[in-house]
């Protein structure tokens, strides 16, 4: 398999404190590679890492088959916003692409009016962007962030204070960029639902740990559909299931049963319940989310 | 690193301190040139023999503390040389303060919107943006000098009329070019310390107290603990320091005083741009 990217025990000490522990990561070309975590989970420095504004205590990563020093020259095909957008208020968001352009020799006629339109900021171009929204000044990062048409573009909480619509039009955009331009991204976000619309690969990072990495299709199929049986009595209610041949099935909590198989007989199920007694609460067909998995991987809700 | 150069001067031009500082110079300028004429007429009111002769700074101890501009008593009659009241304004400090003030918001102001995460990670070697920012403002503190000559040369002649006169070319360029290494040396070290502190003020407010004449009294002290280890010594640390040099290089000083000044200059915008280039290759960008 032919990585863009690989990390071989990435690692970052801060005093005693390892913010990240021999983490391996494996970002396809291509990839939307969401890398997930909670606050303080070691993502930003991770990314930070990879975007060279910080350097691994140990550790090495391989960039476009190229390590070491030799991956230095590559470091310039690489787009970043880390955390919150590096802007100057006083200046329009034209002039702020206009910097960046010139600071990496970029001389495509068009080249800023195109980025302004992508991110969706063609009509405020010339406004100061200390007049901007917060949600304008992140996509101004995302825009900064592919100045010079880099392969690889590292966004670190894109999504940031941005309402429904912008994160929307977010999502579209860097899905559009993955598609048209074939851009490969790393999207770090602990907003795991809006992550999931858009990842083709996963890291899951917890206490700077890398916990697993999974394909889209390996994470759906962990976080299966099931239904969700609620009863006042969940003993007799796993007797029956397993009288009709249910195998596949789950005792949650005292009054919670998820059911992995046979979605479609939820019908046959209340009515074998009901016919010995049993009193059914709720009867749902449920998709188990990926904070759902995100949590009982990462060890419960007290993490959250 | 061309690039970088053409990126930090693109910014010069279009950031608004770059022509606030400018006119203040401008405005400066003219103030001392308004000044030294009104003490010229003090001088002339008071009578030629309760006037003070002008001392020549040449040793730590002959500086004052603050800003001050000293009109020379022979300039109430006799002509005035163009270069001797450029030098003079130029050494009372007003042109260093606004230098240090100009470099500490400018050599900041990436670090502080954080527009350095967007190139910072882009350059293997990330001393060349220090590099950049440093001749940006060598280039800029050249433009300070310039307009702050010709606003006084304009006042002066405007002001004084043909009294105001020349003299000799050479030694004014001479000189010129010294303060202006001097100047620049100093405006290194505030880029070093902004860089080192990642703060305008870390580098702003040491510069203040510096070209205030603060350490007036720490470098007595210092000479004072020297003489007293090594009598037969003649040290004098404020021959080493920027702030020293700028006292003591002015129109007339003797060459080697001039080679020593711009040696001092050199010296520190040297040390002080490698300094900064390697504090932000070692360290994380935050």
């Amino acid at each position: 398999m032919e990585y863009l990217l690989t990390t071989e025990g990435l690692t970052k000490q801060y005093g005693r404190h390892k913010a990240v522990n021999n983490v391996g990561l494996h970002v396809r070309q291509g990839d939307i590679y969401g890398l997930i975590g909670r606050n303080g989970a070691g993502k930003t420095t991770v990314l930070k890492m990879l975007s060279g504004l910080s350097a691994p205590t140990s550790g090495s990563f391989t960039l476009f088959g190229a390590s070491g020093r030799k991956a230095a020259p590559y470091m310039s095909r690489i787009g970043t916003l880390i955390e919150a957008p590096g802007v100057y208020p006083n200046m329009s968001a034209y002039e702020n692409l206009k910097l960046k352009c010139l600071a990496l020799g970029v001389r495509k006629k068009g080249e800023i009016e195109e980025l302004l339109q992508i991110v969706g900021l063609s009509d405020v171009g010339r406004k100061k962007v200390k007049h901007f929204s917060v949600g304008m000044k992140q996509r101004l990062g995302i825009a900064l962030a592919l100045v010079g048409s880099p392969d690889l573009v590292i966004l670190d909480e894109p999504i940031n204070g941005l309402d429904p619509q912008g994160i929307a039009e977010v999502r579209e955009t860097l899905s559009k960029l993955n598609r048209e331009r074939g851009i490969t991204l790393i999207v770090s976000s602990h907003i795991l639902e809006e992550l999931s619309k858009i990842a083709t690969r996963y890291g899951i990072l917890h206490d700077g740990v890398l916990l697993q990495e999974l394909d889209r299709e390996e994470l759906l199929a962990k976080c299966s559909e099931h239904i969700e049986l609620k009863t006042d009595n969940t003993r007799a209610a796993c007797v029956l299931l397993e009288n009709m041949g249910f195998t596949n099935f789950k005792v949650i909590d005292a009054d919670t049963i998820h059911i992995f198989e046979r979605l479609q007989d939820g019908g046959e199920i209340a009515a074998c319940l009901a016919n010995h007694q049993v009193k059914i609460l709720g009867l749902t067909v449920q998709n188990e989310a990926l904070e759902e998995y995100y949590l009982n991987l990462t060890g419960g809700a007290k993490h959250v | 690193m061309f690039n970088l150069l053409k990126m930090d001067l693109h910014r010069l031009t279009r950031a608004v301190s770059t022509w606030i500082f400018l006119v203040l110079a401008v405005g400066l300028a003219v103030f001392c040139v308004a000044m030294t004429d009104a003490d010229i007429s003090a001088l002339a009111a008071e009578g030629a023999g309760t006037a003070q002769t002008q001392t020549e700074i040449t040793r730590n101890e002959d500086r004052s503390i603050g800003f001050s501009v000293e009109a020379n008593p022979e300039w109430v009659a006799g002509n005035m040389n163009v270069g001797e009241v450029i030098i003079e304004e130029m050494q009372s400090g007003l042109l260093l303060l606004i230098s240090i003030l100009f470099t500490a918001v400018f050599v900041n102001a990436e670090q502080k919107n954080g527009y350095i995460k967007n190139i910072a990670g882009q350059f293997p070697n990330r001393g060349l943006p220090v590099l950049s920012k440093w001749l940006t403002v060598a280039f800029w503190v050249l433009a300070l000098l310039l307009a702050f000559v010709a606003t006084t040369v304009l006042a002066g002649f405007l002001l004084w009329g043909d009294r105001f006169n020349i003299g000799s070319v050479s030694e004014l360029l001479r000189v010129l070019g010294v303060q202006y290494l001097l100047h620049l040396g100093f405006a290194s070290l505030i880029l070093f310390l902004c860089i080192l502190t990642k703060s305008t003020a870390g580098g702003m407010v040491p510069g203040i107290l510096v070209s205030f004449g603060l350490c007036v009294p720490l470098y007595s002290a210092v000479n004072k603990a020297v003489s007293v280890l090594f009598p037969a010594a003649d040290f004098d640390c404020s021959r080493y320091m920027l702030d020293g040099n700028i006292s003591m290089a002015g129109f007339g000083a003797p060459s080697e005083v001039l080679l020593r000044a711009g040696l001092v200059g050199c010296v520190f915008a040297i040390v002080c741009t490698a300094l900064s280039a390697l504090v932000m290759q070692k360290r994380d960008i935050r």
